[in-house]
Parts: structure tokens; C-alpha cells; sequence
């Protein structure tokens, strides 16, 4: 096999998002404007996924204070159903609006997590749990079609399979399923049980609030909440308002980036 | 908007300037980061200190993955330091802009 010129061919990549409406959102739109977005700002094209199950999870919703449907369930299968070699995975509210992400292109990994966050009211736990693994997150994550990463995602299929039992194991604090802890107890397993040090760089703005207003003025973000405003640098976020994300605020605000 | 609601809503954004001024560092914090021959570097004034030192030009680098990374001295720390200034002076002029802010 003449690798030198495997190792030269073209590699394809784009964007892949899962979406799967619920009786209170709708995130195939919003997976499309957000992909929208990021397809624009990182000049890779975009693939929007159905879930292969159609079962529910409970996710908390800020805008509300009620628990409501979400599913949150196979992420695994993104290693089968992505169809690029190179793979960058969002979850439908995590709005790109810089080129950093581009750059992690350019480094040899087989899979790559975002281990750090922070949030613009409150500051997040440390780890999933008082003695358990440091928190990563699933809300964006990286991979390429390699034996390790089809392995990464085999354990991640293992661990939503056997939820339980991994969930007593890590000492998660919270019983319901995310991807978060998923992904965490897998990368663990894979490492040797040792915390990876690879990383997506950086951390990640996550907007914990309901908001009211995003606009850009030049280099700058304005986010209004109920209370307040900030001014952030434009900067990938995760928003958890899904009823901003749906409101047409942000769909002027797709159309002005 | 009337003048009193316009001033009511400049001074809720005035408050938040610790806060903005955090975020604002996290995202310069991601930025100082670069990329030279399949490494990953954060640029640092230590690490520009370290390679403009360095007597030899062919030097392994530590990157952010933990992996020694060749590199050839004057090529990294060129590219190194345009990438420091670039960001630092983004940094600045961002950084003026949220306290001009502050002042209202």
C-alpha cells in the first residue's frame, strides 16, 4: 500500500448536528440556523442527523422551570452516520461564531472533547460528581473515522446500554443520562482509566440564562437577559435558552451574521 | 427608548464589567493558541523568551497535547510573535472598549 499518497489525499470534513423535535421544541430549526452559522463562519458544509431512537430524555428547561422532553439518546452513532472523514459535532444550541475551531484540524488526534466551560451567572462543578471524573462536554466534540475513535464510541454505546451500572461506578451525581458523563467515563476507560490531557482549546461560553436580546455591534456581543447586559467577544456559546433560540430575535440575528 | 430608559439600560451594562472583563480574558485565553507542525502551543511571553533564547536552531517543543514537537527556532518564533502581537492588541482594543463602557 503506497501510504504516502493516503496520507496526501483529500480528507473530507463538515459539521454535523442531531435533531429531533419534541412536543416544546422545535430543533431541526434550530439546528439549521445554528448550523447556518457555522457552516459560514468556518467554510465547511454542514449535515443535520435524525436520532436513531425516537425515545425521550428529561432535560431541565430554564425558560420554564419544567422538566420536558429531549433526546439526547445514541450520539454514538454519529461515528457510522457522519459522512466525512473528519467530524465536528455540535449539539443544536451551540451557536459558532469564531474560526478557532478550524485549527484543531491541523493537530493529530483521533477524537477531541471540550473539557472546560464557563457560564456567564454561575460557576460550574469541577467534576460529575464529590468524588467523581472531571467534567467534559459532549456540546461539541471532534472526531476522525479511526479505529481508536470507533472504539471511543463503541464504549459510549456500552455506557448508555449499561447506564446504571457506569452511573454507580463514576459516582455521577445526577441519575439521568447526558452525553456529558457518557463521553467522560469512555474517554477515561479508553485512556487507560487516566485523565486525557487533549483537548478542544480553549473554554466554552455557555449562556445559563433566558435571554431576551443577542445583537452585534462590530467585535462585540450584546446578551440581555431579564436583568442585565453583557458584552462578550464574539465567541463560540452554548445557549440554553431554546425559547430565544426559536424566538425571532435570533433569526434576525442569523441573518445579520 | 426614552433618555431615562436609555440611561437606566447603560448603566445595567456598566455593571457587568467585571464579569465582561472575564469573558473577555477566556476568549483571549483561546486565541494565544497556535498551531506549527501538527503541534498545538499556547503563546506565552515565556515561551517567546525560551525559543528567542534557545542557542540551537533545531529545538523540540512541549505542545498543550504533551507531545515534543520539532521545530525550527526562527520560523516558530516569527510566526509566534506575530500571533502574540495580533491577539494581545485585539485583546487591548477590546478590552478599552468595554471600559469606555464602564464610564457611562
Amino acid at each position: 500500500m503506497n501510504t504516502k499518497n493516503l496520507e496526501k489525499s483529500v480528507k473530507s470534513r463538515g459539521i454535523v448536528a442531531f435533531a429531533a423535535n419534541t412536543e416544546t421544541t422545535d430543533y431541526v430549526s434550530i439546528a439549521k440556523q445554528t448550523l447556518t452559522v457555522a457552516s459560514k463562519i468556518l467554510k465547511l458544509p454542514y449535515t443535520i442527523l435524525e436520532p436513531t431512537t425516537s425515545d425521550f430524555n428529561q432535560r431541565y428547561d430554564i425558560d420554564t422551570g419544567k422538566f420536558v422532553q429531549w433526546n439526547n439518546f445514541n450520539r454514538y452513532s454519529v461515528y457510522e452516520l457522519s459522512p466525512y472523514d473528519e467530524t465536528l459535532v455540535i449539539d443544536a444550541d451551540y451557536l459558532i461564531l469564531d474560526k478557532n475551531l478550524n485549527s484543531i484540524f491541523e493537530t493529530p488526534w483521533d477524537y477531541l472533547l471540550q473539557r472546560n466551560s464557563h457560564a456567564l451567572t454561575q460557576e460550574w462543578p469541577n467534576t460529575m460528581g464529590p468524588n467523581s471524573l472531571p467534567f467534559v462536554w459532549a456540546t461539541v466534540f471532534a472526531f476522525r473515522k479511526t479505529h481508536r475513535a470507533k472504539l471511543f464510541f463503541d464504549l459510549v454505546k456500552r455506557i448508555q446500554n449499561n447506564y446504571g451500572y457506569y452511573h454507580s461506578l463514576f459516582n455521577i451525581r445526577e441519575r439521568n443520562y447526558r452525553n456529558d458523563y457518557a463521553f467522560a467515563m469512555a474517554d477515561y476507560i479508553l485512556n487507560g482509566y487516566c485523565i486525557n490531557t487533549q483537548s478542544i482549546p480553549g473554554s466554552m461560553l455557555t449562556i445559563d440564562q433566558k435571554i431576551k436580546a443577542i445583537t452585534v455591534n462590530g467585535a462585540k456581543v450584546i446578551i440581555k437577559d431579564e436583568d442585565k447586559s453583557y458584552v462578550v467577544p464574539k465567541t463560540n456559546m452554548h445557549i440554553m435558552s431554546k425559547a430565544y433560540l426559536q424566538s425571532d430575535d435570533f433569526k434576525n440575528f442569523v441573518d445579520i451574521i | 427608548m426614552t433618555d431615562t430608559n436609555q440611561l437606566v439600560e447603560e448603566i445595567r451594562l456598566a455593571t457587568n464589567f467585571q464579569t465582561n472583563k472575564k469573558i473577555l480574558r477566556e476568549k483571549i485565553q483561546t486565541d494565544l493558541h497556535m498551531t506549527h507542525n501538527g503541534g498545538l502551543f499556547k503563546i506565552t511571553p515565556e515561551l517567546i523568551a525560551f525559543v528567542k533564547t534557545w542557542p540551537i536552531d533545531e529545538i523540540y517543543l512541549e505542545d498543550t497535547y504533551q507531545n515534543p514537537v520539532k521545530i525550527d527556532r526562527q520560523t516558530f518564533l516569527d510566526t509566534a510573535q506575530q500571533h502574540y502581537q495580533q491577539v494581545m492588541n485585539r485583546w487591548h482594543n477590546e478590552y478599552e472598549e468595554l471600559r469606555k463602557i464602564r464610564k457611562i
